[in-house]
Formats: structure tokens, C-alpha cells, sequence
């Protein structure tokens, strides 16, 4: 459904995107995740016709996003990250006009319409303009703006930046129901424990690179069981190799003099014997933080970096 | 049937607008406001001329009396006096009341004092509450009684004849009496023709106006296009401006994600800005064939050409709105284009109060242009090549400019 080949985007000297290749098949969800700047968006908007690719190609549903846009975009839902709705209609007026934005007309329309409606819960607020809806609300109403056409792919760029918790957990929920209805959908965000517990397949991103991709339990492998150790306190980072060399398997990741950050096997039974080391070198800990194998640990093992940095 | 995208736009850009009254109002309000200022300028709205009501009360009920009253009205309808004959008791209560600039009595015996050239009064009850119309009456008054005097100090003799009748027996004055009086009045006329008729001066008044303006024309007859366009100029302006709200909604670049083109995007636009200019023109050819008795034959082709310039003119604004990087700047190009196009194109003043040379450089912007043909439309009248050149004037002006404006708007959503 989606097939990308080494798509490249530059602004003048800056490269957004370094050449990405990837694929989904429709009934998965397929994550792209990355810090903020990564190239997230910006493979999206290439997606969906808003960024024109400086070389590579993109297919939505076997249709070139180049050469064929229309057929390519009539097939496309898109969940854009700010809301794009008239807050001044209300939301039947709102999924009519991009309802009909894809073709659809007449009892075709409005029968989806009530359709997408009752699914994104606000029948109920059917009469009212979308000004007075909450966050949540509007929210819901954007997604279900992408989705009245019955769209093969659906690209969401961070579909829950800011929204409440239960509107959350309804868009995700409605995400795996199409999911499960056979839609492709391409799921971008920065928050993890979305990207793991939705996700199929998922794809890193950094820097405008793919640095990893595969299924959750895939990536989890190539983290190999490793844990991620944060330490706080006072280090002198040019004598830390010396004084940790004695660790099997320990890998410094990123060290300065206020903080460390190690990869590990089975840290938490080590935890003793690493500050009693640090502690034989004159160097103290005062805060520690110990995160068990998970897509975060991959990311900085990969980038040296916090996702959310 | 099924709509096409544009209309489904046009449509929702429509119950936007009408969700928005507020916006609505002021495109109205302001062109009505200035409209209104610059009637009053203009000398009204060709309303009523104000008149004094004077109450009369004859209790003399003589010839005299009888043409004193008639020289105070005298003019009919264009009289500044409106005389209302009455009893005293309800001459009394009515000016007491407020209902009247003045009460005139003309004491039992006023027209034998004049005749036989004995002192006289006339009563003049003015109304405090009145400023201007109560002034007229004295001065009126005042003018009649001078005349009156004037009259008796000339021909006193013949009055006081006159005022004595025939001699004792006999129904009519002689033949020789009449004739006698005739001569002694033509000799009297004649004695003073040097002091009273000098050397005879022909006033010749002439009414200065405006060369343009036809006579009568109601100042709202003048004003109305004006205003009507600068309505249109307002509307395109706003219209052009939700480009910005559509941006900053996100809604603009949702569009472009859908098989949709910007095209009809802007088309649903434009469209809709033709309804709003269809309806206010209607609404305001209404009101004045209602108010101002503009001829009706215009309505219709008025309309037409109404909505279609008000229509064609927001692609312009469109293009100004996309040459802005941030909504404060888009604004200020269209607002310098706004205020030009109004002075020049006849919609801040008449083009027919205007100086010919601007009247000139006005026809030529898009509202003047419009603004000219609809004026002759107005009045039922048709000028069909005029009409046609304008027709495709308009036209090409905004297909270029509608063209131009997806074109920037495409660059800069690409840009972003």
C-alpha cells in the first residue's frame, strides 16, 4: 500500500530527508519514530502531496505520488499534526465538506457522515460549530475528517500531540479498528509507549535517516536484553572508560560532568559494584535511573540521544 | 445531480460568512455610514422641506384680512408657510401645545383701519420651542406689514374712497368716480415710478449646480452606487482575507492533500463573495426603488452587473492577500489597494463631484469601471458596447489575477 524508495527532500543546503526507503501492506500499522526535526512530517507531506520529493519515489496503493497525485491523493486520508477544521460550522458540515473534497456526494455522503459521526462519538454535538468542542473533541473530529471517504492508507502525523488521555486512548482505538478493517496506516509520533503498543512494524528516524526498522520485538533484539543506566552526579568523563573497564559488555554512551549514560546487561544486580567503582575513582552518584530494554533504550543506543531531546 | 468541488466550496465559504454576521455588518455598515455623512453633506436626503405652520385666526374676515393671508402663503406648495385657518380658543390650545411655529390674529376691524388709514394691530404668538420657523414668520410678517404701509401712505385717499362706498342711495360708484380714482391712482404710481422703479434692473436668478447633476436628483440617487461598490470593495476584501484564516486553520494546506485543486478552492471563494454581492446589491436596489424611487425598469440588469463586478473583483484582492508573507502584511497590500481604488473609482465621492481628471484615472480601475456601467444600468438605461468592453475588461482582469493568486498560494504552501 505504501512503498517508499530512497526519498530525498533538501531545502536549499539543508537535507530534511537523507534518502528513506520503506513499505507497508494494508491491516498494519506502521510507526515512524523520531524527535522532534527528525523528518517525520516532512515524509508525510511527500506522502500526501504537500512537500514535493527532491528524488526518490513514493506509492500510495500502487499509484505514484509524482506522476499520479489525484488518484494517488483520492485513495489517502491525512491527519494533519494542527487541526484543519472550520470551527464555524459544525462537525456534520465539516465531514461533508471533506467528504465531498474526495468525491463523495449525495446519500453516499451523508450516510457516512452520520457513519464517521457516531464512530468519532459526536453525534451528540452534531448541532453545535466546532469552536465550542474541547481539545479531545476536535481532535476526534479531525481524524474522522480524514477517514469519511474510507481511505485505503491513512497517514497520522502525531495524531495525540496535546490531547487528554481519554481522547487518546479513543484515537488510538479508533486507529486499530481500521487497522483491523484493512487500512494501511502510517503512524507518526515521538511518544513511545504509543509507538510500542500500537504499532506492527516501526520504522526510526533521525536526522532525516532511517537508523532502524522492523517489528517491535525486532528492534527489542537488536537492543539485545541491554539496559540503559542514567546516572547524575559528578564525573570526570575522561577517567569514567578507566574506571568502569572492569564491566563486561558495559558501553558508554554518552558521559560528561554532570551525567552518564550506560548500556548494560543486567544492570540493576551491577548497580552495587558500578558505584562502588565510580566511588573508588572519587566521583559521586546521586540520582539513578535504570530503563529495562524498550524502543527508547534502542534510539538513544543508536542516536546517544533522548528521543524527546 | 451531483455538485461540483467549487459550488461545495462556494457553499461552505457562504454559510461561513453568514455564520459571522458581525463581519457581514460592518461590510455594510461602514459604506452606509459614510454614505449617510456624506448625504447630509450634500444637503440631505432630499426629504420634505421644513415648513412653518402658522394658525391663523381671521377675526376680521375682510378682503384685507383674506389677501393678507394669501400674500403669507403666498407660493402654494413651495410656500416656507403653511397657513392653518382656525378658531382662537383651538389656535390657542394648539400653539400651547407645541403644535404650530406661530399664531397669527387679525383683529375684527383690521381691514377698514387699513382702508382708512388709522392705526392697526396684528397679534403674532410665536412658538419658543421652534428656533429657525418662528423667525421666518416675524420676518414675513414684518415685510407684509411694511408693504401694507407703504401701500396706505401712497394710495390712502383712494382706500379711504373706497372704504366709504357709494354715495348715499346708490349700489355702485359712478362711472366718473371709478374713472376719476383710476387716473389719481395711475398719476400717483406715476409720481413715484422714479424713486420706486429706477432705472429697471433685470434680476436674472440662476440656480448654480453642479453641471453633472441633474436637476432634482436626489443626493441618494448620487451616493448609492458609490457606497454600493465601496460595500463590494469591503467584501472582496474580506473574503480575500480568510485566505489567512484558512491558512492558519490548517484547512488550506488540508485541501491540498485531497484530489481537490486550489483552484476550485479559490473558485468556492470567488463564488461566494458573487453571492454576498448579489444579495446586497438586490438589498439595496430594493430599498432604493422603495425609498428613493429609483426607476425599476434598472433593477434587474442592475443586479446582474452588481453581483458579477462585486464578484469579479476578489480575485484581485486575492493576489494582493497572497503577495503578504504573514496576515499583517497581506492586509496592508490589500488595504493599499482598497483606499485608491474607493477615492478614484467614484466610491468615497460621486464621480460626478469629482475633478474631470480623476474621473479620468477613476473610470479605469475595475470599480470605477463597474461602478459607470451600473450607474446607466441603474437608471434603465443600456449602452450594450460600454457594457461589453467592461464585461471583458472585468472578466480578464480576473482571470489574471485569480490565476496568479493559486500560483503564489501553491509557491508558498510549498515553501512552508
Amino acid at each position: 500500500m505504501i512503498k517508499i524508495h530512497d526519498l530525498k527532500k533538501t531545502y536549499g543546503d539543508q537535507t530534511a530527508l537523507k534518502g528513506i526507503s520503506l513499505s507497508a501492506e494494508g491491516g498494519a500499522i506502521y510507526g515512524l519514530l523520531g524527535p522532534n526535526g527528525a523528518g517525520k512530517s516532512t515524509t508525510i507531506g511527500c506522502l500526501s502531496g504537500l512537500i514535493e520529493p527532491t528524488a526518490g519515489s513514493a506509492e500510495i496503493a500502487g499509484h505514484d505520488v509524482k506522476t499520479d497525485p489525484i488518484a494517488a491523493k483520492s485513495v489517502l486520508g491525512v491527519v494533519p499534526q494542527e487541526l484543519a477544521l472550520y470551527d464555524d460550522l459544525s462537525a456534520p458540515d465539516n465531514l461533508r465538506y471533506w467528504g465531498a473534497a474526495y468525491g463523495l456526494r449525495g446519500k453516499a455522503l451523508e450516510g457516512r457522515v452520520q457513519e464517521v459521526l457516531a464512530r468519532i462519538e459526536l453525534a451528540d454535538r452534531a448541532k453545535e460549530p466546532v469552536k465550542n468542542f474541547s481539545g479531545g473533541m476536535q481532535r476526534r473530529l479531525n481524524f474522522g475528517c480524514a477517514i469519511v471517504h474510507r481511505p485505503k492508507v491513512l497517514l497520522l502525523d502525531e495524531p495525540t500531540v496535546g490531547v487528554d488521555p481519554q481522547s487518546r486512548r479513543k484515537l488510538l482505538e479508533l486507529v486499530r479498528e481500521l487497522a483491523a478493517e484493512g487500512t494501511c496506516v502510517l503512524y507518526t509520533t515521538h511518544y513511545m509507549e504509543e509507538a510500542q503498543e500500537l504499532c506492527d512494524r516501526l520504522a526510526v528516524i533521525d536526522h532525516g535517516s532511517l537508523i532502524a526498522e522492523g517489528t517491535l520485538e525486532e528492534l527489542r533484539d537488536r537492543v539485545g536484553g541491554r539496559d540503559l543506566l542514567r546516572l547524575r552526579g559528578s564525573f570526570r568523563a575522561d577517567e569514567v572508560p578507566a574506571a568502569l573497564a572492569g564491566f563486561e559488555g558495559i558501553e558508554i554512551l554518552n558521559s560528561d560532568e554532570e551525567s552518564l549514560l550506560l548500556s548494560m546487561p543486567g544492570a540493576s544486580r551491577q548497580l552495587p559494584a558500578v558505584f562502588s567503582a565510580l566511588g573508588d575513582a572519587n566521583m559521586s552518584v546521586a540520582e539513578t535511573t535504570l530503563t529495562q530494554p524498550n524502543l527508547e533504550s534502542l534510539f538513544i543506543q543508536l542516536t546517544g540521544r533522548d528521543l524527546r531531546e | 445531480m451531483s455538485l461540483p468541488f467549487f459550488l461545495v466550496s462556494a457553499r461552505k465559504d457562504f454559510r461561513r460568512r453568514l455564520a459571522d454576521p458581525l463581519a457581514m455588518m460592518s461590510w455594510l455598515g461602514i459604506p452606509v455610514v459614510i454614505g449617510g455623512l456624506l448625504s447630509l453633506v450634500m444637503g440631505g436626503g432630499g426629504g420634505v422641506t421644513p415648513k412653518a405652520k402658522l394658525l391663523l385666526v381671521d377675526q376680521d374676515d375682510s378682503f384685507v384680512s383674506q389677501a393678507l393671508a394669501s400674500f403669507a402663503s403666498g407660493g402654494g406648495e413651495n410656500s416656507m408657510i403653511e397657513l392653518v385657518p382656525l378658531e382662537f380658543d383651538e389656535a390657542r390650545a394648539r400653539i400651547d401645545s407645541g403644535d404650530g411655529s406661530g399664531l397669527l390674529v387679525i383683529p375684527e376691524g383690521f381691514g377698514q383701519a387699513i382702508m382708512e388709514d388709522e392705526p392697526t394691530q396684528l397679534h403674532l404668538l410665536t412658538n419658543p420651542a421652534h428656533r429657525i420657523l418662528p423667525r421666518i414668520l416675524e420676518e414675513g410678517l414684518e415685510m407684509l406689514v411694511e408693504a401694507t404701509f407703504y401701500g396706505q401712505q401712497l394710495l390712502g385717499d383712494q382706500l379711504k374712497l373706497m372704504s366709504k362706498g357709494p354715495a348715499d342711495g346708490d349700489n355702485f360708484f359712478a362711472n366718473a368716480v371709478i374713472a376719476a380714482q383710476a387716473i389719481s391712482i395711475n398719476d400717483r404710481i406715476q409720481a413715484v415710478e422714479s424713486t420706486l422703479f429706477p432705472p429697471l434692473i433685470d434680476l436674472e436668478v440662476e440656480v448654480v449646480t453642479d453641471k453633472k447633476e441633474s436637476s432634482g436628483q436626489n443626493p441618494m440617487t448620487l451616493l448609492f452606487p458609490g457606497m454600493l461598490f465601496m460595500t463590494m470593495l469591503f467584501i472582496a476584501q474580506g473574503m480575500s482575507a480568510d485566505l489567512w484564516e484558512e491558512k492558519q486553520s490548517g484547512t488550506l494546506r488540508r485541501i491540498q492533500s485531497t484530489p481537490q485543486s486550489l483552484h476550485s478552492f479559490f473558485l468556492g471563494k470567488t463564488l461566494a463573495a458573487t453571492a454576498i454581492a448579489f444579495g446586497v446589491t438586490g438589498l439595496g436596489l430594493a430599498m432604493g426603488v422603495s425609498l428613493f424611487d429609483f426607476p425599476l425598469g434598472g433593477f434587474l440588469p442592475a443586479l446582474l452587473w452588481g453581483g458579477f463586478s462585486g464578484g469579479a473583483l476578489v480575485p484581485l484582492f486575492l493576489w494582493a492577500q497572497s503577495l503578504g508573507s504573514t496576515q499583517q502584511a497581506g492586509n496592508m497590500m490589500t488595504s493599499m489597494l482598497l483606499f485608491p481604488m474607493m477615492m478614484l473609482g467614484g466610491s468615497l465621492f460621486p464621480m460626478e463631484s469629482m475633478p474631470d481628471w480623476m474621473v479620468e484615472v477613476g473610470r479605469w480601475t475595475p470599480n470605477g469601471m463597474a461602478l459607470v456601467e451600473f450607474k446607466v444600468l441603474m437608471t434603465g438605461a443600456f449602452d450594450g458596447l460600454s457594457l461589453l468592453r467592461a464585461l471583458l475588461c472585468l472578466s480578464g482582469m480576473s482571470c489574471l489575477f485569480f490565476y496568479l493568486s493559486v500560483r503564489r498560494t501553491v509557491r508558498h504552501l510549498s515553501a512552508a
